[in-house]
């Protein structure tokens, strides 16, 4: 057990994506000080996943760089990745807090040289890139990963592999007498901005996720996209990597509806309507199909919208895909819907179908020991009785990262009240 | 210009649907998985997405003309998926209720018929009229020795009274059958005039739809209410055994003098029919029944029109078999009460088959008829 020295009035964020960055920044920079727990690897979360952000098409290095950047300059900033808060007491103004940290087997003096993972044979599922490749077991999360350490997985812990990545470091980075530790922290308040995970599609019987190979989700299109992902940019079908001529996007796959989430996922539009330009960009003869129930670009996101419609190799039909098959010689998918306007069931062949899946708070199945009000679905709500905890960003509702980014910096604010309060 | 269409919403229908156990179909909105997950919905203008909104929108017109709403047998598919809750099944069987009532004369039966607080009435006409005609020949009461249902209810009371009924109650289905069948013509799914004889018109559109109705094969279609194919299969074929029974008997006594023909020897073939239509008929019930109380409450709701017909047939079939039970125990005093109930609840589901559920599977048969007819079938 590791006791740490921390200053009074300091904030505990806990979850390191876009919102965690931001409300530990920005409380930072005003002259706080902040503990960032992170329970994978790296910093950046779901963001550090994403091709592009909607609607400036920028990719999300350029945002998580700088955010990077601040930490490192801060002083006022102690971060833990693999480290998720174990429990909880106390109240606003004066919380004791311990942080589970797991072991890394890699320490401070790790220069990403990537000797160990040259010599490391075993491979796991590359939870980066959602387990559409693999990864060795010695291995850096991704290429700007922050902190840029790499990271021995506990599978071949123990093994003679472990101990040749160890004589393969030059730089006595890895330790694999690593435990894992529990620090305790006393802190003055809480921002939880533990976010989200993509709803699970296998769960949509009736659209074929899982079933048939080209039926993949927007979060894996984001891989897809990405230069850093799994095709290295190329937007290419999981089934025989086949280049994508003609993709059918299907939104509201599992949001909107009782039967999995009866909310909207907010975000779901817009990220088909800039996947749209993805594979616009990438293949000029291909076509583009969006099933959709209604296009929720609100406010100036209309624009993007609009913008999007006037390519006319992209399509809109409005109608739910409620069936999708496959062709099982060509493994092309076949969705099927009623076009609502004509009043006509359509099926339509692809090379690959998007699923729009919807956000589900991580708060939903994984409960952090804090006493914070969620709803029905695990998204936090705002409870005037608990002062001293807030919930930012995807915590509390789907919401893009623009608008997180917003949340954050309130969520911010509201926790140095809490830490003046006592 | 485009065409130009007035459209006349009727707020009492929308609220006369709703009451009929289609009150989740407003939470509809219009994504059309219904359309897609349904395995009998046409290609072309599938249902019951469009029905949905007509619905809403108190477009009654279309709705009674509709043949697509009788296309369904309701096995649930697109209330389980519908993202909303608004069970596209329960409101097209409610649009289905609210035909009967729409198409049967006289009107007010049809009404009768559809509230509880007339179910007494509706049984006490039967029971007055058979007492007062068994209180004026003086058969009220129960006859010595061997039991002879005839002998407390000869033929000359009972055959006229059911001769009678089945009469009006022609005259109504055909009546009614006729206004549907113009209705669809000059519906949403209009079909032009045709020189087609009759012979070929029954070739080519009625004989196919009996082959089916008598392999239930749309039944099979529906995926996610297997039990109910089976349910089904058994009452009707239940009830075809009957009518057959009761056909032949008919035919004995009144055209090959056999007056003395019944009671049947329980070996002979039309005996041994009857039974196996009997158990058919009460096992049939006993499923439907089982299954309505199983179903989940979020994806179909049974409703009072649902349930007296259900019941009552069930009854029927229940005082039957007690009836006859009863009669070859040679308990006289059970024997002849159940005779009475049992022809109290036959007279119930004759008398007033076309303003009940019952009439289903004369308009079922009609809306398919036209489907095959007007091309509207995949």
């Amino acid at each position: 057990m590791v006791e740490r020295e921390v200053f009074d009035k300091s904030i505990l964020v806990i979850g390191g994506g876009i919102s965690g960055l931001t409300t530990a920044l920005e409380a930072a920079e005003t002259g706080y000080r902040v503990i960032l727990v992170e329970k994978e690897a790296f910093l950046g979360g779901r963001v550090a996943r994403l091709n592009k952000y909607y609607t400036k098409l920028c990719p999300p290095s350029c945002g998580l760089e700088i955010n990077f950047k601040r930490i490192k300059r801060n002083p006022n900033i102690q971060y833990f990745t693999l480290a998720e808060v174990e429990s909880v007491s106390g109240e606003e103004g004066n919380y004791d807090v311990a942080i589970r940290v797991q072991p890394r087997y890699v320490n401070d003096n790790c220069t990403a040289c990537g000797e160990c993972e040259k010599v490391c044979v075993t491979e796991i599922e590359n939870d980066f890139n959602l387990g559409m490749d693999k990864t060795k077991a010695a291995y850096l999360p991704y290429q700007l990963a922050f902190p840029m350490k790499y990271v021995l997985a506990p599978e071949i812990i123990g093994t003679d592999e472990a101990k040749k990545c160890l004589d393969a470091c030059k730089y006595n980075a890895i330790d694999l007498g690593m435990q894992s530790e529990t620090i305790n922290v006393k802190v003055g308040s809480i921002v939880v901005t533990s976010g989200w995970k993509p709803y699970d599609a296998s769960k949509i019987d009736n659209l074929g996720f899982g079933k048939y190979e080209n039926v993949i989700t927007n979060v894996m299109m984001e891989r897809l996209a990405a230069p850093n992902g799994p095709t290295n940019g190329k937007i290419l079908r999981p089934s025989d990597g086949k280049e994508v001529k003609n993709v059918i996007f299907v939104q509201c796959a599992g949001s909107r509806d009782e039967n999995h989430l009866p909310y909207c996922s907010a975000v779901c539009c817009l990220a088909s309507l800039k996947q749209a330009t993805y594979v616009r960009e990438q293949y000029q003869e291909s076509k583009v199909t969006i099933f959709y129930i209604d296009i929720r670009a609100i406010g100036r996101f209309e624009d993007f919208y609009t913008k999007v419609q006037s390519d006319e190799n992209v399509s809109f039909i409005k109608g739910k895909v409620a069936k999708v098959e496959e062709d099982p010689a060509t493994k092309d998918p076949i969705v099927e819907v009623e076009d609502t306007l004509s009043g006509e069931k359509i099926k339509a062949k692809a090379d690959l179908v998007v699923l729009a899946t919807g956000i589900v708070p991580n708060m939903s199945d994984n409960k952090i020991p804090v006493n914070i009000t969620c709803d029905e679905f695990g998204f936090a709500v705002s409870d005037p009785s608990k002062m001293g905890i807030y919930a930012a960003g995807c915590a509390k509702r789907p919401i893009g990262v623009a608008g997180a980014v917003q949340d954050a910096t309130g969520a911010a604010l509201k926790a140095i009240q809490s830490t003046l309060r006592r | 210009m485009a065409d130009r269409q007035l459209i006349e919403p009727d707020m009492n229908f929308v609220k006369k649907v709703a009451g009929f156990g289609g009150d989740t179909f407003k939470k509809c909105f219009q994504c059309a998985t219904c359309s897609v997950v349904c395995n009998l919905s046409p290609e072309r203008s599938p249902f019951p997405r469009k029905e949905m909104i007509w619905a809403s929108w108190g477009l009654k017109d279309r709705l009674l003309t509709d043949p697509d709403v009788w296309l369904c047998h309701q096995c649930n598919d697109c209330s389980t998926y519908c993202p909303r809750g608004a069970k596209p099944g329960d409101a097209l069987a409610a649009i289905r209720n609210y035909s009967f009532m729409h198409y049967a004369s006289p009107g007010f039966l049809g009404k009768a018929l559809s509230q509880g607080r007339y179910l007494p009435l509706l049984l006490a006409f039967p029971i007055v009229l058979f007492l007062f005609l068994l209180g004026i020949t003086g058969h009220l009461n129960i006859p010595e020795g061997e039991i002879v249902f005839k002998k407390f209810v000869p033929h000359t009371i009972v055959d006229p009274v059911f001769i009678l009924v089945s009469i009006l109650v022609f005259i109504s289905i055909v009546v009614g059958v006729k206004r549907f069948w113009k209705g669809m013509k000059n519906g949403v799914h209009p079909s032009e005039s045709r020189n087609l004889s009759f012979l070929d018109f029954v070739k080519a559109h009625v004989i196919p739809v009996l082959v089916d109705i008598f392999k239930h094969s749309k039944f099979k279609d529906c995926e996610e209410n297997r039990p109910r194919y089976l349910a089904h299969l058994m009452i009707f074929y239940g009830f075809i055994a009957l009518a057959i029974v009761t056909g032949i008997v008919f035919l004995g006594i009144y055209f090959l003098g056999l007056h003395e023909m019944l009671p049947l020897h329980q070996l002979n073939p039309i005996k041994i029919l009857a039974n196996i239509g009997a158990i058919a008929l009460f096992i049939g019930c006993t499923l439907v029944i089982s299954n309505r109380l199983k179903a989940e409450e979020d994806k179909s709701r049974s409703t009072y029109l649902d349930w007296v017909f259900i019941i009552m047939v069930y009854l029927i079939a229940i005082s039957g078999i007690l009836t006859e039970v009863t009669r070859l125990l040679n308990v006289a005093a059970l024997a002849y009460p159940f005779y009475f109930v049992h022809l109290v609840l036959v007279f119930y589901l004759i008398a007033y088959l076309p303003f009940s559920k019952f009439a289903h599977f004369i308009y079922r048969t009609v809306a398919l008829v036209y489907a095959s007819y007007s091309g509207r079938e995949k």
